[in-house]
């Protein structure tokens, strides 16, 4: 059938009117990725989406608006993610090392963009190239990343893990990572802002309000940084510890003085 | 010499492209902006403004949270936001195993307060214009076109449900939901 005469039938097949076998044969056409068929899905949808603009708009009580923003804010996560246990180490640290690439990866690319003018270059010329450079970056940095996790005594049950981010830094994401059995802990970040000048990031392990300093860093041109070290000694019992980042003088500070900037938080049970 | 209209320098795919880089101002904003239909749509389907208001908050919910995957070379941010709404509320249809209810317009009439957008009304202008072209192209259609259409996408009702409902064969209803949306194309094409 010509896709042409399609046109029709897939304005009734959006609309949702399209039963039995004709809705069969044309999803299992549109699954096969037509581009023409998928240009009259796009229109239909257009088409489809315009009816509710014919309705006269409500007012939405006021604290519906205060409701969603509160769940907004509220949404930065906070909970740990255990790793599976039928993972095996290789595939363990395969996934880890992913996601710091990827993390890196998009961190770069989302930083640059954001940096960067882009009137100057066409969008997908600049994608190009900035693509190329963060790939290059990022395939020394997992390299670095792999040594680190390989000579690390990773074992599954031992494994936590929890995304960072704030109100302070929304285009910061930060990952750490504890090993338990290995007592250590890997921290990466991306996108994170330029710390004011004569100032660093200091990230803290917090236990039961005791604030640890576990290092300073500055990050690159693309807001990324890593750090690692060992777990220090937690008192017996002890729940989980939060991760949080602060900006604090050159130098580093014994207990933190700056504004929280990424926060995130590991249970260990 | 008449006043500047203030233009409003952030479209609804800026919008989107700053929710997306976190942003929860432009989520605000953009629920400012389209807030308002977005609860109208949840009267009109599920009948109840509380479940209505639920879906509200829901929706912008999902824009906010999936506002990566959304891609600007495949539809405008209304008509995803649209197609959101919409999905979601014949979720909330399907779940709450409601059974179609005769189109009552007065639970939406009465309740309505047009929803001003003082801080933007440019895009208030844009959007009652595009109500007035939609609703033209509507009152085009025959009647009964225009009626099953409604129960289709409004109620989210199959040809059966609507055929039985309306007491008439299914292949007519089939028919006059068919020619209507293309009637529908045609006319806001012509737009």
């Amino acid at each position: 059938m010509d896709c042409r005469s399609r046109k029709d039938d897939i304005l009734q097949y959006v609309a949702g009117a399209m039963e039995g076998e004709s809705a069969v044969e044309l999803r299992q056409h549109l699954a096969g990725g037509c581009p023409e068929c998928a240009g009259y899905v796009a229109e239909a949808e257009a088409l489809m989406a315009q009816l509710p603009l014919a309705l006269d708009p409500i007012a939405p009580s006021p604290g519906l608006r205060q409701r969603l923003l509160k769940k907004i804010v509220e949404s930065y996560p906070t909970a740990s993610i255990p790793i599976r246990r039928d993972w095996d180490r290789v595939v363990l640290s395969a996934a880890v090392a992913a996601v710091l690439a990827v993390s890196v990866t998009l961190g770069t690319l989302w930083a640059t963009n954001s940096l960067h003018p882009r009137h100057e270059l066409d969008q997908r010329d600049f994608e190009i190239v900035m693509l190329q450079e963060t790939l290059a970056k990022s395939s020394q940095r997992v390299n670095e990343l792999e040594v680190q996790l390989k000579t690390a005594q990773t074992s599954l049950d031992g494994m936590k893990y929890t995304q960072m981010t704030g109100p302070t830094q929304p285009g910061a994401m930060g990952h750490a990572f504890i090993d338990m059995q290995g007592g250590k802990w890997y921290f990466f970040t991306s996108g994170m802002n330029q710390p004011v000048a004569g100032k660093c990031y200091e990230l803290w392990l917090i236990s039961d309000d005791k604030k640890m300093p576990a290092g300073t860093f500055e990050v690159d041109t693309n807001g990324t940084a890593t750090l690692t070290g060992a777990i220090p000694a937690l008192p017996p019992g002890t729940a989980g510890v939060t991760l949080a980042v602060t900006d604090e003088p050159m130098g580093g500070v014994s207990s933190p003085t700056g504004e929280a900037q990424i926060v995130g938080k590991i249970q260990f049970q | 010499m008449p006043p500047e209209i203030p233009t409003n320098p952030v479209d609804d795919f800026e919008l989107m492209r700053l929710i997306a880089c976190g942003d929860s101002q432009a989520l605000a904003a953009f629920y400012d902006r389209h807030g308002g239909i977005v609860l109208a749509l949840g009267v009109k389907m599920l009948k109840n403004r509380a479940e209505a208001e639920d879906l509200l908050v829901d929706v912008f919910w999902e824009i906010w949270q999936k506002a990566q995957r959304y891609d600007a070379n495949r539809a405008a941010p209304l008509t995803y936001l649209m197609m959101v709404a919409r999905s979601r509320a014949l979720d909330r249809r399907r779940a709450g195993d409601r059974h179609a209810a005769p189109l009552d317009e007065s639970i939406a009439t009465s309740q309505s307060e047009t929803a001003i957008s003082a801080s933007d009304p440019p895009q208030s202008a844009i959007l009652s214009e595009r109500r007035t072209e939609i609703r033209q192209a509507m009152g085009q259609l025959d009647a009964a076109q225009r009626q099953v259409i409604e129960l289709s996408f409004f109620s989210g009702l199959s040809h059966s449900q609507i055929a039985e409902k309306l007491d008439k064969p299914l292949g007519t209803i089939k028919t006059y939901i068919r020619q209507g949306l293309i009637r529908l194309r045609e006319c806001l094409r012509k737009d």
